[in-house]
């Protein structure tokens, strides 16, 4: 991006003149690297494996293909775009339907926790494009009459690798039987597996491989920290690390539903404007959470892996690992979380005694040793007194929940903390306790 | 058993709504008035709460309590097995049907397209603008183009589309699908054209035009059967059209390669049921599926599937007939000989050889059901998530028939089906979702559906209905009349008083009446030794009212409410005859479900105005022995509907324009 002088304009690259004007309304001026290795070979009708690090413009990459394609020939159910997680399946909905707005393109997300009725209806609407989860769009092929794949002319799987990742296994090899044989298939991740078996039953025909960075890396503007802490104390540092940042807008990580709730409870206790997101959440509370965040209602948004590939929220300025990911590449999917599009960005993850192992996975797959984060215990620990009152009544907060919860569990008892009170209700329960 | 649940419904805001209605110049506009009084009169009804309406209760029939075996549940759950298997089957139904058929079907069909409109197209592939929905939506169609109606005296359909639609006398004209035709032919009298008289031929017209249809003058057997077998054949046209046409494209999708891109063609709703009947009582719906089959096409109806069944539990037993109605007036018997149980539901298919009755909701083509019965259903699907209320979400045609007879039932289960027609469904129902109408996926079914009320007297609350519930794209059609009034039925010389009482607004019109009562009559009755004094109520709220008012007067006088046992009712009769209590309070349904003959009345005050005129003669009939009998009518410039009924149109002006209080017939 630095050499823009030598960049060629989307125009030069073969898209056509409205594209070009809705990506200059959209506000991108030039292409980025991935997109000005991609579109020629896409325009040309190749199959694609892309590869660019996070924030680096990727569903333009297969959107802007697609969506010239359709110019040519339209016709309902044009492109399939599979996506592993719902909200991000929306928001390529939505790029694809603000890319085509001039052409009057439709496109629908397909996403599990809603309504099927009300899918099936948009189905019915013929659609140009359908974004979708596997799961979902499955449920649609066996149980929605009259809605089929047999036209598709473009599939896309976004997220590849965790796309064609075991957990998906099932359906992805449903959804392939029924999407005909002659089509164009892109793949597009920022990490990939190498693992020649998962890409065969992806079924690409002589594909071109694209890659802006050879080695799995982050985006240069990122600065990336680790903080070593007792795993006794973590919520401690974690607490103080957010008061260090006060004022930023972060994505806290977490391994498990459970303790974003509890996280939340916590920081909400303690003043924080902060917001849980989980696959535990009802759909509309997820969509809920993650437009208060993006609206800037909250300035936290304490989440599992479900957020961590793909969301593009600009606003992000600090991503916080408050656990270590298990798996390396989710590194690099949730520190691409900030840092998007050229802007700078900062990432800390707090390891524990008990995570070095992991972490220095991480460090050998980035292939950097990142500086440690300067905290001074005693500092930190200041804070210990108040973190424990807010853990212990979070802890009591759960538990009565819970068992409410369980009481009365055939009136649909969710209005529980995920909900959000708004944090000052928190703090309100808090002084009045005291 | 016969009589036994008459008085099924509740007194919603009937009184309200009758009250509604005067204005004092006859124009549409006014009326779309009254309709606006009419609901902001229910909001300050709602808001004033119980207070002095304390009867206002919803009297709920005991389902499971009852005695009678609820005909649809219960059978339909003896017939699952049965029933299960259809669902499969429909599918096949459409495929196969017709199969020849459909053949010289469409030759004759092609022959008719080129030389007529197809309505049926028209009206449902109609392109729907964002602009047009708005229109609808703002509900303030002006009816203003006219034309006569024949059959009555002075009177005139009036619609708001600039054409009217041409009523031809032949048949062949109307699109009409040819199996049908020939029927009709066979079973129906021709005497206007291939039409039983020039007013059905008006009516079957707009009927087939799609437009929505008040209609406000069909009492008597003559006319109610007439509208019917007109509606009756509108039905039937449609439900056939729209299964031929799907067959037809399923035999196209069959034909096609398969391959390639291809659009499949619109012709389905979510759901199958396509006509829904609202019937005040089973005699009625027996009566009109007697003449659904006798009117649906030979090739159609080879076998009729429970048809037994269906008599059996629509029709009376032996046993349970009586003869108590000998002595009543022909238009009760009209109404309620028969089985006049008010609670039922039943939906009807038309597969490619038979009719079926008792089908499955969602497999039918046409529900017949009672606004009670639809009630529970929905109540139902509400209770309980595996149940829903789908079968509703699809309807082209709505029909309210007898929707008089209805009114003294219960309104309000009629106000609250138009909450749940129409809606998305909550449920895929194995429909191929490519095939259903946009125009259904985009949520506007409601512009699409055409609703008929077919009544003997106009009312606010139909026209609070019809005018804002009812947003046909094609348009309203409404019947205006002038009337006679009744006041030639009177047999005796009875000066009748009108004392006209000032009011400004709807919602002050109960508490005036109330107080001229209390202020200007109730002095002079409490004085008079005289006792026989009836006093005739319209609503159930103003009785309430009255009665409270009289128990705080300590003055002697007995009930006759609709919710009288009729143990207290003949001991009411007998204490009112014999002077034992001076005043009498009745109200109308009562008069409607029962027609006394109550002796002994020298004195008749109508606290308000009857809805149906006949009741007034009759009332003022009954009044006898004693010397000089006496009548006195309340009224206001918001019984503009009932006076005019009563003392006829141009005396309802004059009494209206007129600036003194008090007139004398």
């Amino acid at each position: 991006m630095a050499a823009a002088a030598a960049v060629p304009s989307f125009g030069e690259l073969g898209v056509r003149e409205e594209l070009v004007d809705a990506c200059t309304k959209l506000g991108w001026k030039a292409p980025t690297p991935i997109q000005v290795e991609a579109l020629p070979l896409a325009l040309q009708g190749r199959d694609l494996i892309g590869l660019a690090q996070t924030g680096s413009g990727k569903t333009a990459a297969f959107a802007l293909p697609i969506l010239q394609a359709l110019f040519q020939q339209c016709h309902p159910f044009f492109a399939c775009v599979l996506s592993p997680t719902r909200e991000l399946a929306i928001q390529i909905s939505e790029q694809f339907e603000a890319l085509g707005s001039q052409i009057g393109v439709r496109s629908v997300a397909i996403v599990g926790g809603v309504s099927m009725v009300d899918q099936a209806v948009a189905l019915g609407k013929n659609p140009h494009i359908v974004v979708a989860t596997p799961g979902r769009l499955l449920d649609h092929l066996t149980n929605t009459k009259g809605f089929s794949l047999r036209n598709v002319k473009y599939l896309v799987l976004d997220e590849a690798d965790k796309i064609l990742h075991n957990d998906f296994e099932k359906e992805v090899d449903e959804i392939l039987k029924v999407v005909p044989r002659e089509r164009k298939t892109f793949l597009f991740s920022a990490t990939m597996t190498n693992k020649v078996a998962k890409l065969q039953r992806a079924c690409l025909r002589n594909p071109t491989k694209v890659e802006v960075s050879s080695k799995y890396t982050t985006a240069l503007t990122l600065k990336q920290e680790y903080v070593f802490v007792p795993a006794k104390h973590k919520d401690c540092y974690f607490v103080f690390l957010l008061n260090e940042m006060a004022g930023s807008t972060a994505m806290v990580f977490t391994r498990t539903c459970d303790s974003t709730r509890r996280l939340a409870l916590i920081l909400r206790s303690l003043g924080f404007g902060a917001i849980p997101i989980s696959g535990q959440m009802s759909q509309s509370k997820r969509s809920g959470a993650l437009l208060k965040f993006k609206a800037g209602d909250r300035n936290l948004l304490i989440c599992t892996d479900v957020a961590s590939r793909g969301l593009d929220i600009p606003s992000v300025d600090v991503v916080i690992n408050y656990d270590i990911p298990t798996n390396s590449k989710d590194y690099i999917h949730r520190v691409g979380r900030t840092a998007r599009a050229g802007r700078s960005g900062r990432a800390i993850s707090i390891v524990t005694q008990y995570d070095v192992d992991l972490y220095k996975r991480i460090e050998d797959l980035i292939g950097m040793t990142l500086p440690e984060f300067p905290a001074k215990a005693d500092e930190v620990l200041l804070l210990e007194e108040r973190v424990s009152e807010a853990q212990r009544l979070a802890a009591m907060h759960i538990r009565e929940k819970d068992a409410s919860k369980k009481s009365k569990k055939r009136r649909n008892g969710d209005d529980d903390e995920a909900d959000d009170g708004g944090y000052m209700a928190g703090k309100r329960k808090q002084s009045k306790k005291r | 058993m016969a009589l036994k649940r008459k008085r099924n419904g509740t007194v919603t805001a009937a009184a309200a709504a009758a009250a509604a209605a005067g204005d004092p110049s006859p124009s549409t506009s006014e009326e779309l008035d009254a309709a606006t009084a009419y609901s902001t009169l229910i909001a300050t009804l709602k808001s004033r709460g119980g207070g002095q309406t304390c009867g206002f209760q919803t009297k709920e029939r005991d389902h499971s309590s009852d005695d009678v075996p609820n005909a649809d549940t219960e059978r339909n759950g003896g017939l699952s097995d049965k029933e299960d298997t259809e669902p499969d089957q429909s599918d096949d139904e459409f495929q196969d049907d017709d199969g020849d058929e459909i053949l010289e079907e469409q030759v004759d069909d092609e022959n008719l397209e080129t030389s007529t409109v197809d309505e049926f197209k028209v009206h449902l592939d109609h392109k729907l603008g964002e602009g047009e929905i708005a229109e609808l939506d703002s509900a303030k169609s002006k009816l203003n183009v006219e034309n006569i109606a024949s059959g009555f005296l002075n009177s005139k359909w009036i619609i708001d589309k600039e054409k009217f639609p041409k009523a031809e006398s032949k048949l062949s004209h109307y699109n009409v699908k040819a199996r049908l035709r020939s029927q009709w032919a066979n079973v129906a009298k021709r005497k206007f054209g291939d039409f039983q008289s020039e007013h059905q031929c008006q009516f079957y017209s707009l009927c087939n035009s799609y437009y929505d249809i008040l209609h406000t003058r069909k009492g008597g057997k003559k006319l109610s059967s007439e509208t019917m077998d007109a509606c009756l054949l509108h039905i039937i046209n449609h439900v056939l059209k729209t299964k031929d046409l799907v067959s037809k494209n399923n035999d196209k999708l069959h034909n096609r390669e398969p391959t390639g891109v291809f659009n499949s063609p619109r012709d389905q709703g979510f759901t199958r049921p396509k006509v829904l009947v609202l019937l005040p009582m089973r005699n009625l719906a027996l009566k009109l599926v007697k003449r659904l089959l006798a009117l649906a096409p030979p090739t159609q109806k080879a076998t009729v599937d429970f048809k037994q069944r269906f008599f059996d539990d629509f029709g009376l037993g032996e046993e349970d007939k009586d003869d108590k109605q000998a002595s009543k007036p022909a238009d009760f018997k009209f109404i309620f000989d028969g089985n006049n149980d008010d609670h039922f539901r039943i939906g009807i298919k038309f597969t490619r050889k038979a009719v079926k009755l008792y089908s499955d909701f969602l497999s039918s083509d046409i529900i017949l059901a009672s606004p009670l019965g639809l009630t529970t259903s929905i109540q139902e699907a509400k209770a309980d998530t595996s149940k829903n209320i789908d079968f509703l979400s699809s309807i082209e045609i709505l029909v309210i028939d007898f929707a008089d007879v209805i009114l003294m039932q219960n309104w309000s289960h009629v106000v609250s089906l138009f909450d749940h027609i129409n809606k998305m469904p909550s449920k895929q129902h194995d429909t191929d979702i490519m095939r259903i109408r946009e125009w259904y996926l985009d949520g506007h079914a409601r512009y699409f559906r055409q609703t008929i009320f077919l009544s003997s007297y106009p009312d606010a609350a139909i026209n609070a209905l019809f005018f804002r519930q009812c947003v046909n794209h094609t348009g309203k059609a409404k019947l205006q009349c002038r009337y006679d009034g009744v006041l030639s039925n009177i047999m005796l010389q009875v000066r009748q008083v009108y004392e006209g009482v000032q009011c400004e607004s709807i919602t002050d019109v109960d508490d005036a009446r109330f107080e001229f009562f209390t202020k200007q009559l109730f002095p002079r009755i409490k004085e008079s030794l005289q006792g026989g004094t009836m006093l005739f109520v319209r609503s159930y709220f103003d009785f309430v009212r009255l009665r409270n008012f009289l128990k705080a007067e300590s003055a002697s006088f007995c009930l006759l409410g609709e919710y009288t046992k009729s143990s207290d009712v003949s001991r009411s009769r007998t204490w009112f005859f014999h002077g034992q209590r001076r005043i009498m309070l009745y109200t109308e349904r009562a008069h409607f479900y029962h027609r006394y003959q109550i002796r002994g009345i020298r004195e008749l005050i109508f606290y308000s105005l009857p809805d149906h005129a006949n009741f007034y003669s009759e009332m003022v009939n009954m009044l006898g022995g004693g010397q000089n009998p006496s009548c006195t009518v309340i009224y206001s410039k918001f019984d503009k509907l009932q006076l005019e009924r009563i003392v006829g149109t141009q005396r309802a002006q004059k009494l209206l324009a007129s600036k003194e209080t008090m007139m004398f017939f």
